[in-house]
């Protein structure tokens, strides 16, 4: 259950400013990955994930068996089709990786609770109460690299460190699944030498002003005078000479001592504007059941529900509706937004009052297009799970099979089970 | 329009069809009473469109005529005048009114903008003594369903058969159906259900306790209209289906627990201020002769309490919403309450033992799961 002691009593125990041990936990290649899963034919072969393939996008994540070819991200990706010309090109699609990142973090989670989310493909997880010896350190990391593979299905690199950063920067040495584990002195022999660039935070232009007062390499940046740096750089200055030391001072902030969410939602642009109703309704039944499955991994519940609609002449319109009591179920949040579309599809004849549409008297025009549907959870609380037994057998019934829906998809994929509402848009 | 009334009178006229008008609209004239003065008296409406209040005094009326005034303003204004008597009167498009000293003028609004619920011949009527109306809606209001999502259970299910009327509401985890036995002239092909919000409801009981009158009830296919007194109240009726709730009425539980209401209820308000804010849950530990009430929750802490009882079964663990029990506790009015239990998932049933109310009501609570 939820209960986990927070960071002061964590510590209990331990001398203050002991050693604390921190993994950084990096997917290798995430989006290439995750499509991989997804779509077995994408297994062993060179993927590009990519903004729209035909267009003039860059790669954002190329998979490893696309990295001899010298493919990068970042790269055009007309660039990277000469590269390698029989690479698969796959659009984007940030629902497959939220849904496997939080997959990831939960089963983070169950090695400690002091998990911190750093981006959608890393986290932070401090695991100096975990560990007795220090021995134990590599079993540990090896152990979440197994369970990451063979419950999640994509590869993960462990950096270990005694902070953040040196662990963040450990984790890239060896890739894919690899293990670093640095110490301080560690982390000074293997980056000392190398350009400052190659330091967490330090980008083109700070390396140039570096380059510029002569402080081209870790070492030199860490035996910088502070006055120097903090003249330069301002309050950041010193910050630089400390990382280039892999000294890093900063909490590990755990998931759930970060501010919760105000709402949840998901929006989707059409690929081409859409008129019909079915369609539009099966959209607005995937988009619900996105939301809802977020809230429930996160264990929210939503009273507000409100859809946004933006129509082919770009005009965007919202409304809401309260429920009385929070839900976290996908279906009832369709059912509301239907209600919303029905009262916003004949576009600008709806008004907001008080959070309500209401209509001018229009002649009724034939149904807009629209190009981009949103619907989204409001008014959140924290519902793990709800433990309340329902009266009428088959809403007990329809909620124990939802639940049955959410360990499926939870062991098997988003995709095993879809609502056949749906499936009007695979066509 | 001219007529006078003194201020208890008007303000309590003024006060019975408050009821009736909205919080919020989005319709200005829906903030008005309706003020029609005729040569028998003064009538008073308000409406939020669901429900419409009018409600009547015999006064001296000099001239007839309608006027919609801002029914908050009035209100305010009639409640700090002096108590004597109030001179009213429409004049140069201006409502006026004087009152000893004071004299107030307000803009009224168009009375034709003013709805009018559509009135249909009445296919049903039964008469109900203050008393039992007022112990139907005790016992069952609480547990109507504030879910907009699900409209037939936002109302309470009235039931009438030839012996008895029933009162019944739900809201998916809860369930409470009262009845009291009399004779009502059901006949063949009449309707004799309904679904009435509970907004319409408590108001009726309310003046019928207060002033000892029956309530007159009758039903059309779309509205129900009660009469109290000088006092209509119409109220659209809520469109079904309601839930089959005879069907899960539990029928095999055996075990059995009496336990002091007052005593439970006290219990339950002690430890369920360490309960969950969401949840609520509070547990039932039932053994020989005791029960024993505890909380525990993540980050807030842990209470304990514990009962004398009657009980004789096998020990039981069932977690409950502190909130609806103490709702059905409240409603409930005997010395003690008779839980039928089944299983730690089941609907437990609470009753009362020798009800001192005029109707009786059978109370369903279902379980919260417990952890661990």
């Amino acid at each position: 259950m939820g209960f986990s002691p927070s960071r002061g009593e964590a510590r209990h125990g331990k001398e203050p400013g002991a050693t604390r041990i921190i993994f950084h936990v990096d997917m290798d290649a995430f989006f290439a990955s995750v499509e991989q899963l997804f779509n077995p034919h994408l297994r062993g072969k060179p993927v590009l994930v990519c903004g729209d393939p035909d267009g003039r996008s860059v790669v954002a994540t190329a998979s490893y068996e696309a990295r001899p070819y010298g493919i990068r991200c970042g790269m055009p990706v007309r660039e990277a089709r000469r590269l390698c010309p029989h690479a698969t090109c796959v659009e984007g699609d940030p629902g497959k990786y939220i849904h496997i990142s939080l997959q990831v973090l939960d089963l983070l989670k169950t090695f400690s609770p002091s998990v911190e989310p750093f981006s959608i493909d890393e986290a932070f997880v401090e695991v100096t109460e975990q560990i007795e010896k220090r021995s134990e350190m590599l079993n540990l990391a090896n152990r979440i690299q197994r369970r990451v593979r063979a419950t999640v299905g994509v590869t993960a690199s462990i950096g270990i460190g005694p902070n953040k950063f040196v662990a963040k920067m450990a984790s890239g040495v060896h890739k894919p699944e690899g293990m670093t584990c640095f110490s301080t002195a560690d982390f000074v022999r293997h980056f000392g030498p190398q350009p400052v660039g190659e330091l967490w935070g330090i980008g083109k232009a700070t390396s140039e002003i570096l380059g510029s007062l002569g402080l081209r390499t870790v070492n030199q940046l860490a035996a910088a005078p502070r006055e120097l740096l903090a003249g330069t750089f301002g309050i950041v200055g010193p910050g630089l000479k400390l990382v280039a030391q892999g000294l890093d001072e900063t909490p590990v902030v755990p998931y759930h001592q970060a501010p919760d969410a105000k709402s949840i939602g998901h929006e989707h642009t059409l690929e081409q504007d859409e008129s019909d109703p079915e369609i539009l309704a099966g959209h607005m039944l995937r988009l619900s059941d996105m939301v809802a499955r977020r809230a429930r991994l996160d264990s929210f519940a939503g009273k507000v529900i409100s859809l946004k609609l933006r129509s082919s002449d770009f005009q965007t319109f919202q409304a809401q509706q309260g429920l009385g009591h929070p839900t976290s179920d996908g279906l009832e949040i369709y059912r509301v937004a239907r209600s919303l579309f029905e009262r916003l599809k004949d576009g600008p004849a709806g008004d907001f009052h008080r959070g309500r549409v209401q209509k001018r008297k229009t002649a009724a025009g034939p149904i807009r297009a629209f190009r981009l549907l949103g619907i989204s959870l409001g008014g959140l609380v924290r519902l793990a799970p709800d433990p309340q037994r329902l009266l009428f057998p088959e809403e007990q019934r329809y909620r124990d099979m939802m639940s049955a829906v959410d360990r499926l998809r939870g062991r098997l994929g988003e995709g095993i089970l879809v609502r056949a509402g749906t499936m009007i848009l695979e066509h | 329009m001219k007529f006078s009334i003194h201020q208890k009178d008007l303000q309590r006229l003024l006060t019975v069809a408050g009821d009736g008008v909205p919080k919020k609209t989005t319709l200005p004239i829906l903030s008005n009473y309706l003020i029609e003065a005729r040569p028998a008296g003064v009538r008073i409406a308000a409406t939020d469109l669901e429900i419409s209040i009018s409600t009547s005094a015999e006064t001296a009326v000099e001239t007839p005529g309608q006027v919609a005034v801002n029914a908050k303003r009035l209100q305010e204004v009639v409640r700090e005048l002096a108590k004597d008597e109030v001179h009213v009167q429409v004049d140069a498009g201006k409502f006026k009114m004087k009152c000893a000293r004071s004299a107030f003028e307000l803009y009224p609004m168009p009375v034709d903008d003013f709805p009018t619920l559509a009135q249909e011949r009445a296919t049903f009527s039964a008469r109900l003594p203050a008393k039992t109306f007022q112990a139907l809606v005790d016992l069952t209001c609480y547990a109507v369903s504030t879910d907009e999502t699900r409209p037939a259970l936002g109302g309470v299910l009235i039931q009438i058969t030839d012996k008895e009327i029933r009162f019944i509401a739900t809201d998916g985890h809860r369930m409470s159906k009262a009845h009291a036995s009399g004779k009502f002239p059901v006949e063949k092909g009449e309707p004799r259900e309904a679904i009435i919000p509970p907004k319409a409801l408590i108001p009726v009981a309310a003046w019928a306790t207060e002033s000892d009158h029956e309530v007159e009830m009758e039903l059309s296919s779309a509205a129900a209209t009660f009469k109290v007194g000088a006092t209509t109240l119409t109220s659209r009726l809520l469109q079904g289906p309601f839930p089959p709730y005879e069907s899960v009425i539990p029928k095999d539980n055996k075990k059995q627990l009496i336990v002091g209401r007052e005593a439970l209820l006290s219990s339950i308000r002690r430890v369920a201020k360490l309960s969950d804010s969401v949840s609520h849950q509070i547990r039932f530990s039932v053994r020989k002769d005791r029960l024993h009430l505890s909380v525990s929750t993540a980050d807030i802490g842990a209470a304990k309490d514990d009962l004398e009882a009657a009980y004789g079964e096998d020990d039981l663990e069932i977690g409950y919403n502190a909130v609806y029990l103490q709702d059905i506790l409240k409603s409930l009015d005997s010395d003690k309450v008779l839980f039928t239990l089944n299983s730690p998932v089941s609907a437990g049933v609470v009753t009362a033992v020798e009800s001192k109310r005029d109707a009786t009501a059978l109370c369903l609570i279902m379980p919260l799961r417990l952890q661990d």
